[in-house]
This record gives structure tokens, C-alpha cells and sequence, in this order.
């Protein structure tokens, strides 16, 4: 017996499309609803310290979707069960907000006009008043995320550990990798260690040309410091200060007697690994960092950001040379760095996150509709071939978002294209029985978004997925929010494996708490039903056909009419809505903050240089690193 | 009204201070060993979705009970267990729906907006408690992790504690001795170590004295773990101390058909190190709040079935469920059964050790989540409670149940968590 569980998302999504004459969602907040929060409720409700009261943030999308210690303080899409909306009616003599003075009737209205339309934030890419300067993101403190450590690792000392697969998983800020201020635990520190006494343990077999000078000829101690010294500004991204210098020689000292030179060596290249120098990465204008250092840690920022790894030592003697002081200076680098092989790395790590692929090397997919290929062979293959499309963008003069979602993606691989152009079908009966399906037809994919290991990544085991495809392109490449679930959302629709996925989509129409949601994300999906869950294109589910028609919703500029896949990814590739989510995308990815509340006039410029390219990813990606608002 | 955390974070890290003032102190197992009574342990085992009610809630009351069906494999138990029934996680309020995970130890509505920096769960109030005995405060396992960092169930401090998911590494750790394998004698390596974190804290020393705020705060806390480092790598186990046979690294981990041999490792490691008195605290969690965890020796269609997803659709898969319960309840019982086949003093083990068993959704019928009933064993704690019961009671807010386990561990507070729903702990458990 096939039962299929779908997974249904009842998500209390915006249900009302707004009248025409009102401001846009994309324009509500910024014009309306965040002056009157600023006027009204955010002396005593902002994520500031001590501001925080009833630990309510309205100053930030985070904070009003976390709501307070009364719990969720709106519900998006229904201002009714809205505690906030509740509060500034004064209907309730307990909760009366604000305290000193009711609201206008108008201003009212307007809060109830916003939960309505799901509460939306500041728009991508937002235009804010002021100057760039009094705007800058506020900084932070990062750890190194797992692939930066690894990286790290094999550029400082040529080698790396298979412990680095222990190290604790990276915390995750929207779709990316980011260890932002959260205290380590012990666990984390041991994992840590143990990473680096192997990859010490392995240096030692390649010491003389690590140490890059020999201790018999220029004497032990005066060769140790020297290897101090430089491998000590690589690891630490800055030249290190007398004070420390003599402290790792004291650490090498203590060791030598007993251990000799190799195995002091040791200690020192381990105290450099485990060092809080070495795990945490500052923006380049936190307090913390003195001012001498800040072009060096403008520079980690770089290195970090386009290479995912350390700066090497042209870019520090730059930073020395105070060459990234200047715009030109900042450009150089940058394209250099990009340019360079390890360029991939930063564009790959994006790539993987953004797009969820980093899941399709371990991806399970049920053995009846799987070939025992797929895990071993194809997996890989189609990984390979989706980040080489990526990656092509950057080289080709028509490398832009545009043929990004509407480009050919490779299918050059012989093994790739008999998986996929010739449709081998195996839902057979203990996957005996192996036949080739008739040839994919011609223009029934389009661009990434159809090409067969993402679709596969946002499917069930056995099945594909309407909802996953359609949130996917709803958060990711529309960036629009969509809410959890509410109280009693059911996740699982249960099917007795009969209805066929439009059926279902139309049955969580017929629920409001559903519907409001879903009319957003299931047409999208089912755009995506000539794909299987290994996204095989197929003709017909079981023995009915495929209605390949929908209607996008919704969207700032990509909304009507469409059928099939191809046609949907049209209407979204010419989408401004779109582009700015791309930038805003990678905004999310070199800050590694989900939130992007400051700074909206430095992305604006960024944003001006993508959009005068012709919105080519290379000027946006070099657009950002270059942003004065990454650092400095 | 605003509650407060019991355990506001300054006190624990001035408990670590006041621990690595003698990080090198003979290990105080030994002392426990001399004193007049053996330390006292907690364990907490997790599995999710709940439990299938008619074939899990025992029937009868009071002492007059009857394991049937699920729970029969505690049978050889009985005397040792209370079975509760009637408890109800209000705190959770229901507002995300797959979300009771970290309210079912910390009885703290999640995520938390203000006390997200002071929320503490039970294993670990109890292992701040026990702060500097042992070389671990506690050890974490996990099996099967749903994709996602924050479905856990153990916090300190605020901070989801990241469980070990690789038993032979937990194994490393525990017993065994990296450096051999590469061929250094472990004095070497024990003195690099100490030279090492002697660098690093010192570094770490002179962060702090240039920083204020929040990062202050941060690199505090990064040195409080490397004192707590220090005091694991340093402690040598008693000598008295046996090891179980190593993880053989080749079976694959993650693999759903190798759990049976992975949840069995870990549960030897988990009797050993209690046994060895190198923690007091051990969770283990078979997976996280709404696994989708397979079990293909279970005779289910591979693919078809997920526990998240059979938890939830109606009919055939009753038997299902009620199977897997079964099947926990087994492991369960291995488990208490290794506790107890340790000799200590007069009794054994598991007579020195409270074991909690539970899940985030309750004791369920309809094929739908629930936070009323949830299903508690607690398995012994005679110190403290009176064991060989099933109890039953009139929607009891849990926070109580977690009161009752921290107090029976001697930490002197009458609540744990929010006070929204009543304070104190659970009436009729140690009567």
C-alpha cells in the first residue's frame, strides 16, 4: 500500500490582498507603519538594552514575529486574534497600549492594515533617509563557521582532519552559516583541540618548510620566532604584538626539553588553532578591534567573505599598506580575490546554502524510486553540475540573475543526461524491472530552479513536494516571510495515498487557516509536478496527467497567469522582486545576520552598481565586498 | 506579571569560577567512594511523538498495576518504577505546534524572548549542582537529528547543549587515548595540553580586561569552558573503572538500520560513566522532538514509515507505533538493567540513580500531538521516592514533575521554571 504524508503548512499567511489607493506592503512599513512604532511604541519596546519591555522588540521583524513574554504579540494575516492590535483598541483595561494615550482611530486602522498583510518589514534593498555613514550595520562578533575552519586549516598548513566533521554544527542565520556571539561550550573547545592536535601531528611531517628557516643555521630560538611571527599574522589575520609573540615562544620553550623541537612546534601550532584570536572573526569597526587593526580586519572580513578562508599575505600587505583605506584600493583586492581559485570557495558556500543544495550529497531518497545509482553516482554528479552552472554565471558576460533562473543548466555529463533526458523510470516492484521512459521534451526546463537536484533536494522520499518547491522559491527567492504555523496546525495532511497533489492543494484551500498561506506557496509547487522526487521529468502521475497550469499571487511585479514550469520561471527571472532578493541574499550571506536593519542606504548604492550591470552577479557579489557597510 | 530564572547565569559562572580554583585537585569520585553513601545520578532518555495510549498506560492504580503491551519489558521493574499519568506540559500553551521540546525541561514557553540568556533545564540545574565532582558535568548523547540546531531539550544558561552523536568518539573521550594512536607517550601529550590552555587562557584573560557588555559576557563563559576542558582532560578515571568495548567506527551512524547498535553503545558508555562516577548527569536522546526516525528492523516498509509521519495518519499505523514504543521500552529496560548489574555499596547502581523517561507529546488515541499526559517513568530515586507505582492525576501542570526530580536530587528549590501554572512539587510521589 503507497502512502503518501505531504506535508501541510498551515501558515497564518496574509490572506487579503490589499484595495487599491492604500500603499504597497513593500512601501507600508517604511512610510507608515515604522514611524508610527518609532512615535508610539519602541521607546519602551526596542531590541536596544533595557528598552526591551515585556522582552517585546518592534523595532526589528524578529522581534515582533518572537512577540514578548505574553507570547506572540501579532498574528500576520489576522489582526482579530492580534494581541497588539487587541492592546491599542484599549478594549481591554489589563493590556492598554500606549499607556499614556490611546492611538488616533487612523493610526489604528493602520496597524490593523499591517498585521493584515502579514506584517511585513522594511522591503530588500530598502531606500532609508540620512547619510550612508550614520547608517552602518551595527557589528559583530563571529566564529569561524565549519567550512571557514577547514579552509583555514589547509591554507595555513596544507593540511586538514577528517575530525573537522565532529566540530559542533554552525548555528544558521536565515539560509546561511554564521556563529554569531553565542557562547562556547566545552564540547565545542574539545572538538576543537582534538581538530587541531591532529592537523599539528601531520604539519610535522612538512616542519622544515613550515618553519621556513633552520634552526641549526639560524638558531633555534631566532628560527622560532620568526615562524611565530608570520604564521602567527596569517592565523591571527593581523601582525601579532610583541606580548604575544614572546608568549607562544614561552609556550614553545616549556615544551622543548621534553618533547623536542617537533613536538613543541606542536604546542605552539595548537595554541595558535585553539586560540580566541584565531576561532572569532570581528567586523572590522567593532570596539573591540583598536584602530591600528582595523585594516587588517577589513581584510579578514574580505578573505572571509570571497574565499571563506584566511587572508593571504598579499592581502594582509595591503591592509598593512593602508591600500584598502581607498575605494580603488578595496576594488583591487577584491576582484583579486574573486579571480582567484579559492574565489569558488565564497561563491560554492554561497551557492550551496542559498540554494539548499549543501543537502544533495547525503540526500535519502526511498530505494523503491531510486536507482542504486543515485546515491553513488548521480548525487555527486548532479552537485558537481549545479555549482559548475553557478559558477559559469561569474565567467560569462550574460552571467546575471536572469539567466540564473532561465539559462541551460549543464546536463553536458553523459551519466546526467541518461538520468534525465531519456527518463529512466524504475517504479517497478523491487526496482527489478528497469525501462527508459520516452525523451524529456524539448524547453521543459528552465534555469535552476528546474534543474534535477535541486527539485530533487525539495522533495519527499518518495514523493514530490508542492509545499517544499513552492516555500523554497517563496523565502529564497522571493524573500518573503512566511509565519509558522498557528496553534493547531496539523503538519501532516494525511492522504490514503489516493488524491493526487492538486487535489490536496485545493482541499487546504477550503480551510481559511490554511488557504492563506497555500494560495501563496502550493501553485508554485505544482508548477514543479512534472518532476519527480528525483526530479525525473514525468508526463503523468500514475495513470493521470499533469495540469501544469497556475497563477502566481502576490508578488510585488511577478504576479498572473502561467503554465508549466517554464513559463512560471519566466514570469520570475524578469522580476525586480527578484533581484533585490538576490542581493539581499547575499547581503544575509557576507554579514551572516538574517536581519539586515541598518545600512539599507549602503546596500541601496550596492544595489545601484547590480542594477547599472545589468544586474550581473559578479558586480553584485564585488558590489558588497567592496561596500564600505562590510567593515571599516 | 515577568517571572524570573532560579539559576540566573552569573551564579553558575561564579560556580565555575569557584570549581577550576582546584582544577587539579585528586578526583573527588575517590572521596565519594570513602564517604558513608554513593553519589547520587540522574538520567534522562528521550524519544519522541509520544506514545500510543491503549497499548502503553498501564492498567490498574496505585501498587496495583499492570505493564501490558508497550511497557511490558519493564515487568523485571516494577518495583523500582513510578508511572505518571494526568501531567500536562501548560506551560507550552500550544502556540507552535511541534515546538514542546525545549519546554520539557526547562518548563519555560520557547523561545523565551527575555530569559533566553537564564533558562536552564533540570539535567543541567542538576549538573551545576554537582559542579567540579566529576570530570563531565554531564554527558549528551543523541541518535537521529532532525535537520535544524534548535530542536533540543537541554539548555544551560540559555544555550541548547550540543549532545555528542558519535559513540565512538563519546568512547575516545571517555576511555580511550587519542595520543596512543599516533604514537605519543600520554605524558607528552598531557603536558602539551596543559601548556596549550594555559595559552589560550591567558589570551582569553586579556580579551576580557579590554571588553565590556556582551562580549564580555562571552568570553567569560569561553573561559569557564576551558576550565571545564581542563578538568575533563586532566581527571584520571579511577582506576576501579571499566570500560564497555568500543564503537567499531565502521558501522554507520547514521544509517536508521544501525541505531539498535548505536543506541546500545551509548547506553554502555552511559552505565560506564555513571558506574566510574566520571559524570552525574547523562541525557540521551534516541532523537528530537518530532523524529522522523525509521525503523527498518521493525519489519516497516522502509520508506513508507517515519514515526513523525505514522504519529499523525489514521488507521493501519496504530500497530506501528505501539511497536516502536515497544521497542523503547526495551531499551529502556536494557538500560536500567545495566544500572542495576553495577554493585555499589549495598545495592546497586540504579539504587544510587533517578531515571526520567519521556517525550514531548503525551500519551495520545487519536492520531494527533498532544501535551496533556505525558508519559513519565521515572525509574528509580528510592532515596527519595516511593517507587513500584502508577499514578494517576487530574491535570497537573508539568513544571511540578520537574520540581519533584530536582528536589529528589538535592537542590533546594520549590519550583522550577515559570510559576504560571503553580509552584512546589508533584503531591503523592514521596508518600
Amino acid at each position: 500500500m503507497r502512502r503518501a504524508a505531504l506535508v501541510l503548512l498551515a501558515l497564518a499567511c496574509p490572506a487579503v490582498a490589499f484595495a487599491a489607493g492604500e500603499p504597497a506592503p513593500a512601501r507600508l512599513y517604511e512610510e507608515k507603519i515604522q514611524p508610527l512604532l518609532e512615535r508610539h511604541c519602541t521607546r519602551c519596546h526596542s531590541a536596544q538594552e533595557k528598552k526591551t519591555k515585556a522582552g517585546l522588540a518592534l523595532d526589528t521583524p524578529a522581534g515582533w514575529r518572537k512577540g514578548g513574554t505574553h507570547g506572540p504579540v501579532l498574528i500576520p494575516g489576522d489582526p482579530e486574534n492580534s494581541l497588539i492590535v487587541a492592546a491599542v483598541r484599549y478594549k481591554d483595561a489589563e493590556l492598554e497600549m500606549p499607556p499614556d494615550e490611546k492611538l488616533a482611530d487612523g493610526d489604528i486602522r493602520l496597524l490593523e492594515q499591517w498585521v493584515r498583510l502579514g506584517a511585513p518589514g522594511p522591503a530588500p534593498a530598502a531606500v532609508a533617509g540620512g547619510t550612508c555613514e550614520d547608517t552602518r550595520p551595527a557589528p559583530t562578533v563571529r566564529r569561524l563557521t565549519r567550512t571557514q575552519y577547514e579552509n583555514t586549516l589547509q591554507d595555513l598548513l596544507g593540511v586538514t582532519s577528517d575530525r573537522v566533521a565532529d566540530l559542533l554544527p554552525d548555528e544558521r542565520q536565515g539560509a546561511f552559516a554564521s556563529n554569531l556571539a553565542a557562547p562556547l561550550p566545552a564540547l565545542a573547545l574539545e572538538k576543537y583541540l582534538l581538530v587541531a592536535e591532529d592537523v599539528a601531528r601531520k604539519a610535522t611531517e612538512r616542519l622544515p618548510a613550515l618553519l621556513g628557516c633552520d634552526p641549526r643555521r639560524a638558531g633555534e630560538a631566532a628560527c622560532v620566532r620568526q615562524f611565530i611571527t608570520s604564521f602567527g599574522a596569517r592565523a591571527y589575520r593581523r601582525p601579532l604584538e610583541a606580548s604575544e609573540v614572546a608568549e607562544l615562544a614561552r609556550v614553545f620553550a616549556r615544551q622543548r626539553p621534553r618533547a623536542g623541537v617537533a613536538g613543541a612546534w606542536r604546542a605552539v601550532v595548537e595554541s595558535v588553532l585553539i586560540s580566541p584570536h584565531f576561532l572569532y572573526l570581528p567586523d572590522a569597526n567593532h570596539p573591540q578591534v583598536p584602530s591600528h587593526r582595523r585594516a587588517f580586519a577589513r581584510a579578514a572580513q574580505l578573505a572571509y567573505f570571497l574565499w571563506q578562508g584566511p587572508p593571504d599575505e598579499a592581502l594582509l600587505r595591503a591592509a598593512e599598506a593602508g591600500e584598502l583605506g581607498t575605494p580603488e584600493g578595496v576594488r583591487r583586492q577584491a576582484e583579486r580575490l574573486l579571480d582567484d581559485p579559492r574565489g569558488q570557495r565564497g561563491l560554492l558556500a554561497f551557492f550551496d546554502q542559498w540554494s539548499g543544495l549543501e543537502e544533495l550529497p547525503s540526500l535519502e531518497r526511498a530505494h523503491q524510486i531510486s536507482p542504486p545509482k543515485f546515491a553513488d553516482t548521480l548525487r555527486p554528479v548532479l552537485h558537481a553540475d549545479a555549482r559548475a552552472f553557478f559558477l559559469g554565471l561569474f565567467d560569462r558576460p550574460d552571467g546575471t540573475v536572469t539567466s540564473l533562473f532561465s539559462g541551460s543548466p549543464g546536463a553536458s555529463n553523459p551519466e546526467l543526461s541518461l538520468f534525465y533526458r531519456e527518463a529512466i523510470y524504475i517504479n517497478k516492484p523491487q526496482n527489478q524491472k528497469v525501462e527508459a521512459g520516452p525523451p524529456e521534451p524539448a524547453g521543459a526546463r528552465r534555469g535552476l530552479l528546474t534543474h534535477p537536484g535541486l527539485l530533487a533536494v525539495y522533495a519527499h522520499p518518495t514523493e514530490s513536494s508542492v509545499v517544499l518547491r513552492g516555500k523554497f522559491i517563496r523565502e529564497r527567492v522571493l524573500c518573503q516571510t512566511l509565519p509558522p504555523p498557528p496553534a493547531d496546525a496539523n503538519d501532516v495532511q494525511p492522504t490514503g495515498g489516493k488524491e493526487d497533489a492538486r487535489t490536496l492543494a485545493q482541499q487546504r484551500l477550503t480551510e481559511p487557516r490554511c488557504a492563506s498561506c497555500h494560495r501563496m506557496i502550493d501553485p508554485l509547487g505544482l508548477a514543479f509536478e512534472s518532476f519527480d522526487a528525483l526530479g525525473r521529468f514525468r508526463r503523468t502521475i500514475g495513470d493521470r496527467p499533469i495540469d501544469p497550469r497556475g497563477e502566481v499571487v502576490q508578488t510585488q511585479d511577478a504576479d498572473g497567469a502561467f503554465t508549466g514550469a517554464a513559463d512560471l520561471v519566466g514570469r520570475l527571472s524578469g522580476s525586480e522582486q527578484v533581484r533585490a532578493c538576490m542581493a539581499t541574499q547575499w547581503w544575509q550571506f557576507a554579514l551572516g545576520r538574517e536581519e539586515l536593519p541598518e545600512g539599507a542606504c549602503w546596500r541601496r548604492a550596492a544595489y545601484e552598481r547590480f542594477a547599472g550591470s545589468g544586474f550581473k552577479l559578479r558586480e553584485l557579489v564585488l558590489a558588497i565586498a567592496e561596500s564600505p557597510a562590510l567593515g571599516l | 506579571m515577568i517571572d524570573t530564572p532560579k539559576q540566573p547565569r552569573r551564579d553558575l559562572l561564579k560556580l565555575g569560577a569557584a570549581a577550576a580554583l582546584a582544577p587539579f585537585l585528586p578526583v573527588l569520585s575517590r572521596e565519594a567512594k570513602a564517604a558513608t553513601r554513593p553519589p547520587r545520578r540522574f538520567v534522562i532518555v528521550f524519544n519522541a511523538n509520544g506514545v500510543y495510549a491503549p497499548e502503553w498506560v498501564p492498567r490498574g492504580e496505585g501498587r496495583e498495576f499492570e505493564l501490558h503491551g508497550s511497557l511490558a519489558a519493564l515487568r523485571p521493574f516494577k518495583a523500582d518504577l513510578n508511572i505518571l499519568q494526568g501531567v500536562h506540559m501548560k506551560e507550552h500553551g500550544n502556540h507552535l505546534a511541534h515546538s514542546g521540546g525545549p519546554t520539557m525541561l526547562t518548563n519555560w514557553s520557547w523561545p523565551h524572548p527575555t530569559l533566553a540568556g537564564g533558562v536552564t533545564s533540570i539535567d543541567q540545574m542538576v549538573a551545576a549542582h554537582n559542579e567540579g565532582a566529576t570530570r563531565y558535568p554531564s554527558i549528551d548523547f543523541i541518535l537521529y537529528k532532525n535537520i535544524g540546531p534548535h530542536d533540543g531539550m537541554s539548555y544551560r544558561n540559555g544555550q541548547y547543549v550540543r549532545p555528542e552523536d558519535n559513540p565512538y568518539r563519546a568512547f575516545e573521550r571517555l576511555f580511550g587515548d587519542a595520543g596512543r594512536a599516533a604514537g605519543e607517550p600520554a605524558g607528552l601529550r598531557l603536558a602539551r595540553r596543559k601548556s596549550v590552555l594555559d595559552h589560550a587562557r591567558s589570551e582569553l584573560r586579556r580579551m576580557q580586561g579590554a571588553l565590556g557588555g556582551p562580549e564580555r559576557e562571552q568570553v567569560e563563559a569561553h573561559l569557564s569552558s576551558v576550565r571545564e576542558l581542563e578538568r575533563t582532560l586532566f581527571t584520571k578515571p579511577p582506576l576501579s573503572c571499566r570500560a564497555p568495548a568500543a564503537y567499531d567506527p565502521a558501522v554507520d551512524r547514521f544509517e536508521h538500520q544501525n541505531f539498535p547498535v548505536v543506541g546500545r553503545a551509548f547506553m554502555d558508555l552511559a552505565a560506564a560513566a555513571l558506574a566510574c562516577d566520571a559524570t552525574r548527569v547523562v541525557t540521551l536522546m534516541w532523537n528530537r522532538q518530532a523524529s522522523k526516525m525509521r525503523y527498518p528492523w521493525l519489519g516497516a516498509p522502509y520508506d513508507a514509515i517515519n514515526h513523525h509521519s505514522i504519529s499523525h495518519s489514521e488507521g493501519a499505523p496504530r500497530h506501528l507505533c505501539a511497536a516502536i514504543d515497544r521497542w523503547h521500552a526495551e531499551q529502556f529496560a536494557y538500560l536500567l538493567g545495566r544500572l542495576k548489574a553495577v554493585r555499589e555499596g549495598n545495592g546497586t547502581l540504579l539504587d544510587n540513580t533517578l531515571v526520567l523517561w519521556t517525550s514531548e507529546f503525551g500519551t495520545w488515541t487519536k492520531m494527533q500531538h498532544e501535551y496533556r499526559n505525558l508519559p513519565y517513568v521515572l525509574a528509580g530515586g528510592k532515596w527519595h521516592f516511593r517507587t513500584g507505582r502508577f499514578l494517576r492525576y487530574e491535570d497537573e501542570p508539568h513544571g511540578k514533575v520537574l520540581t519533584s526530580i530536582v528536589q529528589a536530587m538535592g537542590l533546594p528549590t520549590d519550583n522550577v521554571g515559570s510559576t504560571r501554572f503553580g509552584t512546589g512539587p508533584l503531591a503523592g510521589l514521596t508518600t
